[in-house]
């Protein structure tokens, strides 16, 4: 395996930054905490995005995700309704390479079972694949919007067992320095 | 515990035998690292190499006591047993081999090379295997329930996908098979391809696509929680990424989510909230 930086990304992340353009994320800035402001909170993660993949683009890091994020990065009413173009410039960004796949496959399931049976994890059960998929994309970071799940005990247990920081991605502890103090495009 | 990887093939090659000789003490290390992590001791240094009766080209690894080897047309004769016995290096250098002696040390041989960072030994089976060996390797009432259990460790598993690059490309007689690395975990996997698909693999190559996605059937090895080999039924190429991609990406849908917020619309995407 190689040996840079592997962060492993949520779908929300994805969401996030299909919801912005650049030019919307003049406002906020990164590794300052964005308050309770949903808005504020998007615009961070979708400027987190953008500087994740630029890392990864420039070879520092490497981005992963789950295949499960490829049917979750979809309108809430009106797929059928998008343009062409969107389409394309979504499969381009998730499927054309630069983002890894982790496969909803056999064994990340069952080792998402597993934490259920065995360390009487409460994560919600996408959650537990979410991180089971980030364990065999051997990630040490997930970067999420949603960290509600984290904050019980045995799943930080079940966290720090498995050496995964969770984390919001404006907050990404695998984005190298230099991508931390850009301006916005 | 050092993952070990091995892998067998039949050759009649006497120019192994140089490859053999030069590369004998390191294998003969790997194989006494092997041994000790398993705790067969310094004193017992005997491998089996055992066959599948059905499948594809199985792996060992350091927590397996029996070295599964790759079944096929090739390997039928050959692979259903082996044993290596051999002594520690004498003080020329050389190693010295006892029990089985040269001949067997002839039928038994070897690369030993580095891939993606995992150790790889290709045995190349020159000679016939020792007929009691074989004898083990038969089923029979003694042992078919070990057989049974080795083959029970696999299990079919369709509509599996690997997003990867394919790294190598061969044919067997009329058996065309690819080595396909997956971005996500490195692990390369062989890919076999059917007749039917051969024309779309072929074009993947020869447009040198660089990441393409391979679905089909793999097996599914309990006992490591890793898949082995797939039988290929759809392939087809990444979309190629193109400058300014990202761009059109950020802010495709703004109303994505409608009235919700980002976490709201994923809670109730996955939980129903």
């Amino acid at each position: 395996m190689e040996t840079k930086p592997r962060v492993f990304v949520d779908s929300c992340v994805f969401i996030s930054a299909l919801k912005y353009r650049p030019e919307d994320l003049r406002s906020v800035a990164l590794y300052e905490d964005p308050g309770t402001d949903e808005d504020t909170r998007q615009r961070a993660s979708a400027l987190a995005f953008q500087r994740l993949w630029q890392a990864a683009t420039d070879g520092k890091i490497t981005l992963v995700t789950s295949t499960i994020a490829l049917v979750e990065c979809r309108h809430i009413r009106e797929d059928r309704l998008l343009s062409p173009e969107s389409h394309k410039a979504i499969r381009a960004v998730l499927d054309g390479g630069l983002i890894e796949h982790v496969q909803a496959g056999f064994f990340v399931c069952a080792n998402a079972r597993a934490m259920f049976w065995e360390e009487k994890v409460s994560f919600g059960t996408i959650d537990a694949f979410i991180v089971s998929s980030a364990i065999a994309g051997e990630c040490a970071e997930i970067v999420t919007l949603d960290r509600n799940w984290v904050k019980h005990p045995p799943n930080v247990s079940a966290l720090k067992a498995r050496g995964i920081a969770v984390n919001a991605p404006y907050f990404s502890e695998t984005l190298p320095d230099e991508y931390r103090r850009l301006l916005p495009l | 515990m050092e993952k070990l990887k091995i892998r067998c093939s039949l050759s009649q090659s006497p120019e192994l035998l140089a490859d053999i000789v030069g590369h004998l003490s390191k294998v003969l290390d790997l194989l006494d690292k092997l041994q000790n992590d398993m705790g067969y001791g310094s004193g017992k240094r005997e491998w089996r190499v055992m066959k599948m009766s059905a499948g594809s080209p199985l792996i060992a690894d350091l927590e397996q006591p029996a070295i599964v080897a790759e079944p096929g047309k090739r390997f039928a004769r050959a692979l259903l047993g082996m044993v290596k016995t051999a002594s520690a290096p004498t003080d020329e250098g050389a190693p010295e081999y006892s029990d089985y002696g040269p001949d067997t040390i002839q039928s038994f041989m070897t690369l030993a090379r580095t891939i993606d960072g995992e150790r790889t030994m290709t045995f190349d089976v020159i000679g016939e295997t020792p007929p009691e060996i074989l004898d083990t390797c038969k089923i029979t009432s003694a042992t078919y329930g070990g057989i049974r259990r080795l083959i029970r460790k696999f299990v079919t598993s369709t509509g599996s996908t690997i997003q990867g690059k394919i790294t190598e490309f061969h044919i067997e007689g009329n058996s065309p098979y690819l080595w396909v690395r997956e971005l996500a975990t490195a692990r390369r996997t062989k890919v076999m391809v059917p007749l039917a698909l051969y024309g779309q693999v072929a074009a993947l190559i020869e447009n040198k696509e660089t990441v393409a996605y391979f679905s089909g059937t793999v097996l599914l090895d309990f006992a490591h929680g890793i898949t082995h080999d797939m039988t290929l039924k759809h392939v087809e190429a990444a979309p190629q990424l193109q400058p300014g991609d990202i761009e059109q990406f950020m802010g495709a849908i703004p109303d994505m989510t409608g009235d919700l917020s980002v976490v709201e619309y994923m809670q109730r995407m996955r939980n129903g909230d």
